[in-house]
């Protein structure tokens, strides 16, 4: 304790700031994986997955009832949440997608059915679990810390690191080794070309929609350690947070999200240690610029109507 | 009815409004008599002039704001902010106004993304704004978590009029708005934006009019509704769910359409309070989600629309 006091001034913002940019970096392997399955579903079907939040918030209480109830590990939720996910995401898509997309705006339309997925979510979440905030305990991963320049880092949140870059590494594979990732990529760049090519667009673009679910619930699973509680009426919020990673790389191009959730993880972090009144207005402010001035996301293609 | 001219009031049209503000005045200043319960008729009016703002910014050129409680809170806090810094009565209202505005014009080139990026644009600056004023930061002018009081200027019966006063004035807008050039101009958009952007309409311009009017109906109400119950946190003004139940109001009723929602309002808000004292109320998210899904996917123009058409199709 005594040390702690001793690093004053100059020498105690710098090892703030190393401390920041360590847990930043390890935070921004999972924040791009908690924004890949909304941009993989924007990709494909150009519809923002409002109820994206919701679909975190859920893995979130997956991985608490499996420890609370049956202590089992997080890890076991993360595997298990992929094939519920996958099915939630089957069903939504045939619910909404077909019907949306010859409606006579899929964009606004899409934007109102998938709020009102998001409101239902939420209150299935409020009945079942509570309106209070839980936290998931470090145990359910892995106990224990290590130490940054005199500053606690938990362990659980190397493992969270390393299962989201695995899940980041597995879909790299997916959407540029596989015969249906590179499909999937030929929706996303031009959908009529893609048909032309002979391209199965319903089952890819199916596939790839669930994936988009399967991914978000097993990022959910993690969430609660980086978030540090889960609630259902935080769902907007993550989605929102998601979409921020997701335009600070490019939108519709899923793998630009490593570039987003790095860059979000490193700020968000230097932030709030140094801002922490201020970092939620500034997050949000910022991505009403970014969205003003380039639309398609820092590194991705302007998008314009008019 | 296809030989009336698009544009200008014709004796039809104004009759027709005059019949609707007769009905809209009455509902408010009898209904209290039957059923006396002031503040249950006072929220209808409010969700009521939201429901107009909504109608003329997406019923009118199909950009739905998700973040738009941003404009209603603005309003509330708008009203407590100025009298914190000392501005008398009337002047906090100016200011409120002013402050709703000053966000609305900022936003303006949002007009030129496609309508997604504007719905998840103003979902974050209300998310901004919201964390602004409730960062103890600031608390010594917004009074943050601890919630605003506008007791000191409460006047109960001089809100409830010029609530009245400002809803008839709303309607009368809308129909001004309609049937005018300005009108004919955002339907033009809304068929094809390429063709009217051809034919010289200022598609941008448009739509930011639309947008600025859109914002100033928000920050009225909002103002109202801060004045009337004269008590209110960051999250009472700047809700999420409170833009999806508008949302489902004007949606319900007939996005773009004159009484759609008057008529929206008035059905889906006596379900809601039907449902919200009941022992159901913790299902009402829920059943407002279903209700949202189901308008959206099986009838997206509404009520107004469907009795329009079915009218129609009874006709020889």
């Amino acid at each position: 304790m005594a040390e702690k006091w001793r690093c004053e001034g100059l020498s105690a913002a710098l090892s703030l700031t190393v401390y920041a940019l360590v847990v930043g970096l390890l935070e921004g392997v999972f924040y791009a994986f908690m924004a890949l399955g909304l941009n993989i579903v924007f990709g494909v079907v150009r519809m923002i997955n409002i109820a994206h939040g919701d679909l975190i918030v859920l893995g979130g209480y997956l991985a608490l009832t499996m420890f609370s109830s049956a202590h089992l590990s997080a890890l076991a939720a993360f595997v298990v949440a992929f094939p519920l996910f996958f099915v939630l995401g089957v069903g939504v898509y045939y619910l909404f997608v077909p019907k949306l997309e010859v409606s006579s705006d899929p964009e606004m339309f899409s934007f109102i059915a998938f709020f009102g997925l998001s409101m239902i979510i939420e209150s299935a979440a409020t009945l079942a679990f509570g309106y209070y905030p839980t936290s998931l305990p470090f145990s359910a991963l892995v106990s224990g810390a290590f130490y940054v320049l005199g500053h606690g880092v938990p362990k659980a949140f190397l493992v969270m690191t390393a299962l989201s870059a695995a899940m980041l590494g597995v879909t790299y594979y997916y959407l540029q080794v596989t015969r249906m990732g590179r499909a999937t990529r030929a929706i996303m760049q031009n959908k009529e070309q893609a048909l032309a090519l002979g391209i199965n667009s319903r089952l890819v673009t199916l596939m790839a929609f669930a994936l988009g679910f399967a991914l978000a619930g097993m990022a959910g699973v993690l969430a609660p350690y980086v978030i540090g509680y889960i609630y259902p009426a935080e769902d907007t919020f993550i989605t929102v947070l998601a979409f921020v990673i997701a335009i600070i790389g490019a939108l519709g191009d899923p793998l630009s999200s490593v570039v987003g959730g790095l860059v979000f993880g490193v700020a968000y972090q230097l932030l709030q240690v140094f801002l922490p009144y201020l970092a939620y207005p500034i997050v949000f402010f910022a991505l009403l610029a970014i969205i003003i001035a380039k639309p398609g996301g820092i590194l991705g293609k302007p998008e314009r109507e008019v | 009815m296809s030989r009336e001219p698009p544009v200008g009031l014709s004796r039809r049209r104004i009759v027709q409004l005059a019949v609707l503000l007769a009905v809209t005045a009455a509902i408010f200043l009898l209904g209290p008599l039957a059923y006396p319960n002031r503040p249950f008729f006072l929220t209808t009016m409010v969700f009521m002039l939201l429901a107009y703002g909504i109608n003329l910014i997406y019923g009118m050129t199909g950009y739905l704001p998700f973040g738009y409680s941003v404009f209603y809170g603005l309003g509330a806090y708008g009203v407590y902010i100025g009298l914190r810094l000392g501005m008398g009565e009337a002047l906090s209202f100016l200011f409120a106004v002013a402050v709703t505005l000053g966000l609305a014009v900022v936003l303006l080139p949002l007009f030129r993304l496609r309508s997604h990026y504007f719905a998840i644009a103003t979902l974050a600056a209300l998310m901004g704004v919201y964390y602004l004023v409730d960062s103890s930061l600031l608390a010594h002018w917004t009074g943050a978590g601890e919630g605003a009081s506008l007791a000191p200027i409460y006047k109960p019966a001089l809100t409830y009029y010029i609530t009245l006063v400002l809803l008839l004035a709303f309607v009368a807008a809308t129909a001004a708005i309609k049937f005018s050039r300005y009108g004919l101009g955002l339907r033009a958009i809304r068929g094809s934006v390429i063709t009217a952007a051809l034919d010289g309409v200022n598609v941008p311009r448009l739509r930011g009019i639309a947008w600025v009017l859109s914002a100033l109906m928000a920050a009225l109400a909002g103002a109202m509704y801060g004045w009337y119950v004269t008590f209110f946190y960051p999250d009472t003004v700047f809700s999420v769910s409170l833009n999806v139940y508008v949302i489902a109001y004007a949606i319900f009723g007939g996005a773009g359409t004159l009484t759609g929602p008057l008529i929206g309002t008035l059905v889906l808000n006596v379900i809601y309070n039907f449902i919200n004292v009941s022992v159901y109320s913790n299902y009402l998210p829920m059943v407002f989600g279903a209700i949202l899904i189901a308008l959206i996917l099986l009838m997206p123009n509404g009520l107004v629309d469907l009795l329009n058409r079915r009218a129609k199709a009874r006709l020889p």
